[in-house]
């Protein structure tokens, strides 16, 4: 059981842990905010927890202050997850050329290439899976190979050819239980009742491409994955830090390389602009992002989104305070989640879909050949019923 | 092996600067190496070359040292990475 702080101390912590994060932290602020930190294991946890270790221990290597007990215990948390992360990233050049070299594009999200992309270093983001794109039609090619190496998946591969799965699902996880590796397999990045129409080129010739360890790697054009990690952030209600700072740095990084005009066009399109400047706003609020005047009279004027904003700060701060992440499962993140939809008619789509689209797991109930897949609308029924119903009872 | 042997680096082989050190990961057999502060010198130099000449004539013009050490030290180093499968060397006819 972790000993209680005061509210100083507790108030220092958050406020540490978010200087840490900036893209240039104040040795002088970090200094005098470390005296006032009685429990280093609760902001360790935290900066865990919100996927910021790494930058929490780069920001304390110019803290003079610190017990060098402290920083001996942080510098080997530090290595276990540059090991890990090394692991992790050889193994996904390692997957990359063996899919290119059975003619199969291949183009990585997140993990390793988000770290070298805002970071310039792998090891400086946490990740715990990888994640990658591939054509929907090369997806059980892609499934067959990794299986010819040791993957094995929850579901059998031949799930792939169901062309119901196909439409309702998006990915397809696969692990190495040896290597401790899980890949996530994407044949598209959002739901159809996520989002009411993607217009994004997952696969466009001007896709970017960053080099790790000497092997060039596909990756989202900047503007898409923007985009992406806008949508994924507030899907998932910025509950890591480390996805707000993904936000920062690339914006950061390659603002003029992004054609904003362009990407609010896609915002409006989509129907996504509460997640879009919602994103955006905790960003700037916190790491003080460069944004365009236009943008930020955008976010200045939307109630809704500063709101949000609000809520959402307040939400990092306790979590960060308790040293705990509230799962997304619970009742409460869930109407959290819907009241970012951005209008009424979002919530009650969002319902009704809920309850009568067919899901991945309706699917995975049973492999039905093509032309049978109404029926996994009765089957959708009996397993809500079978959920519901007969947990109630 | 001399110092006119041909080497590559295999494709397994991951490089990375940790805090102060080097890390060196063969995906290959799962096995991590620390490089100490030379080690790492003539790394980034054979990552920069292809026969142990290269090296050897890249390290000879930055430091002051004595030719002879320096190509056995070369050469012991280059034969402790191949023996862990970091370095491949190309077999002479």
């Amino acid at each position: 059981m972790k000993p209680k702080t005061n509210q100083p101390a507790q108030a220092a912590l958050y406020d540490f842990l978010i200087e840490c994060c900036q893209q240039t932290p104040n040795p002088m602020k970090l200094e005098q905010v470390s005296s006032e930190i009685s429990d280093w294991d609760i902001l360790v946890d935290s900066a865990y927890l919100h996927g910021v270790f790494p930058l929490l221990f780069k920001a304390l290597k110019s803290v003079e202050t610190i017990d060098e007990r402290v920083m001996v215990r942080l510098k080997n948390i530090n290595l276990q997850i540059a090991r890990r992360n090394m692991m992790m990233t050889a193994e996904l050049l390692s997957v990359i050329r063996l899919l290119n070299d059975n003619g199969i594009r291949t183009i990585a999200i997140k993990g390793p290439v988000l770290s070298q992309i805002i970071h310039g270093d792998i090891t400086q983001r946490q990740f715990s899976d990888l994640d990658l794109l591939v054509e929907q039609c090369d997806m059980y090619k892609s499934l067959e190979l990794l299986e010819g190496i040791g993957y094995l998946s929850e579901h059998p591969i031949r799930f792939l050819k169901n062309q119901t799965l196909l439409k309702v699902g998006k990915d397809f996880p696969t692990t190495h239980a040896e290597k401790n590796v899980l890949i996530e397999f994407h044949w598209r990045l959002f739901l159809d009742r996520h989002i009411k129409k993607s217009n994004i080129n997952l696969f466009s010739d001007s896709n970017y491409h960053c080099v790790i360890n000497n092997t060039t790697v596909e990756t989202l054009e900047l503007g898409a994955l923007l985009l992406y990690l806008l949508l994924h952030g507030s899907k998932h209600y910025w509950e890591r830090l480390e996805w707000i700072v993904d936000i920062d740095r690339l914006i950061r990084i390659h603002h003029d390389e992004i054609d904003w005009d362009v990407l609010v066009t896609m915002a409006q399109d989509m129907e996504i602009e509460f997640m879009f400047y919602l994103g955006l706003a905790v960003s700037h609020e916190l790491f003080h992002t460069p944004l365009s005047m236009t943008i930020i009279a955008h976010i200045d004027l939307d109630h809704a989104v500063l709101k949000a904003k609000e809520a959402i700060l307040l939400e990092i701060k306790s979590d960060t305070i308790k040293n705990e992440q509230t799962g997304l499962v619970s009742l409460e993140n869930l109407n959290k989640i819907l009241l970012m939809k951005d209008n009424t008619n979002g919530w009650m789509r969002h319902y009704l879909l809920t309850l009568l689209q067919i899901k991945e797991l309706d699917v995975y109930m049973v492999n039905l050949p093509n032309f049978l897949s109404p029926l996994y609308y009765p089957i959708r029924l009996y397993r809500l019923f079978k959920l519901n119903v007969l947990r109630l009872k | 092996m001399t110092l006119d042997s041909r080497y590559t680096i295999p494709s397994t082989v991951l490089l990375q600067s940790v805090d102060d050190e080097v890390l060196l990961f063969n995906s290959a057999n799962g096995l991590f190496f620390t490089l100490n502060e030379m080690g790492a010198v003539f790394w980034q130099s054979m990552s920069e070359s292809n026969t142990l000449q290269d090296i050897f004539n890249s390290i000879a013009q930055e430091y002051e040292v004595e030719a002879d050490l320096l190509a056995q030290d070369i050469i012991t180093f280059s034969q402790t990475l191949a023996e862990q499968g970091l370095l491949n060397f190309e077999t002479q006819d």
